[in-house]
């Protein structure tokens, strides 16, 4: 089964559409449907996963549903790092999850401390982290292998690196480093 | 009742769903704490129930090979 990182890493076109991400997760049978919910915030927080079983009728068998939430007024850039970050969540694995009050509680415990400040759980350390394999998937390695000679020689600005992949400029700033290259490869 | 009392009744107290999983994007995590994490977090829950928000994220760009980008000038 290929996984997404590999999947993505081959893509020569920028932008990366989410709407193909969201059809490759979908077709690993893993999620029956992910919805995507632009919500107003006030705070930090500006982007939610959520993943449940719907027990109504009529749908008894136990579809796995996914529900993201994504701050409607981030910049397009930030709106599709969140989302892509939250929908790879579908994927984790069931000890990255937190099925109970108590692990849900844990979660937001472990959320707030500095990394280094203590040890975390397994489902904080892959929800700080996932932004990351985001940017595996929306910044893949065979575009940027294109890209990042140009941007080395001056020949294309940061600026528009992230303009071309419409994510926000700090971000798109860390797949242009050598010691990219060699993280995105062992995600493969 | 706290916010984390209602994040909890948010996620485990719907009988016609059983909890898998949540997860956060939180920026500048050491600015926010859990009460207002848990509030924002139930305030999105909300509005994904209640169906106010967009749902059709709109991607009507044209993608680029990324040798025609370098190219271009």
């Amino acid at each position: 089964m290929t996984s997404i990182y590999k999947h993505f890493a081959k893509e020569t076109r920028l932008p990366v559409r989410l709407r193909d991400i969201q059809q490759f997760i979908l077709e690993k049978g893993v999620v029956s449907r992910i919805e995507r919910h632009a919500c107003q915030t006030k705070n930090s927080l500006i982007g939610i996963f959520q993943s449940y079983y719907d027990l109504a009728q009529p749908y008894c068998e136990h579809p796995l549903i996914v529900r993201i939430g994504y701050s409607a007024t981030a910049s397009e850039g930030a709106q599709r790092l969140v989302q892509a970050k939250e929908m790879l969540h579908s994927l984790d694995q069931q000890a990255a999850r937190s099925p109970t009050e108590a692990a849900v509680a844990q979660l937001i415990d472990d959320l707030l401390v500095e990394a280094a400040e203590r040890e975390i759980g397994l489902p904080a350390a892959v929800d700080h982290l996932n932004f990351l394999n985001a940017l595996c998937v929306l910044m893949p390695l065979a575009a940027l292998d294109i890209i990042r000679p140009a941007f080395k020689a001056g020949t294309k600005t940061l600026a528009q690196v992230a303009a071309e992949a419409r994510l926000p400029a700090h971000f798109v700033r860390v797949t242009l480093t050598d010691e990219w290259r060699e993280f995105a490869d062992k995600k493969q | 009742m706290t916010n984390q009392d209602h994040l909890m009744a948010a996620l485990f107290g719907n009988s016609a769903r059983e909890h898998v999983d949540i997860k956060f994007f939180v920026l500048g995590a050491m600015e926010l704490t859990a009460d207002q994490l848990c509030e924002e977090a139930v305030s999105m829950l909300e509005q994904m129930d209640a169906g106010v928000g967009d749902v059709e994220f709109v991607e009507a760009f044209e993608q680029r090979e990324a040798a025609e980008f370098v190219a271009s000038i």
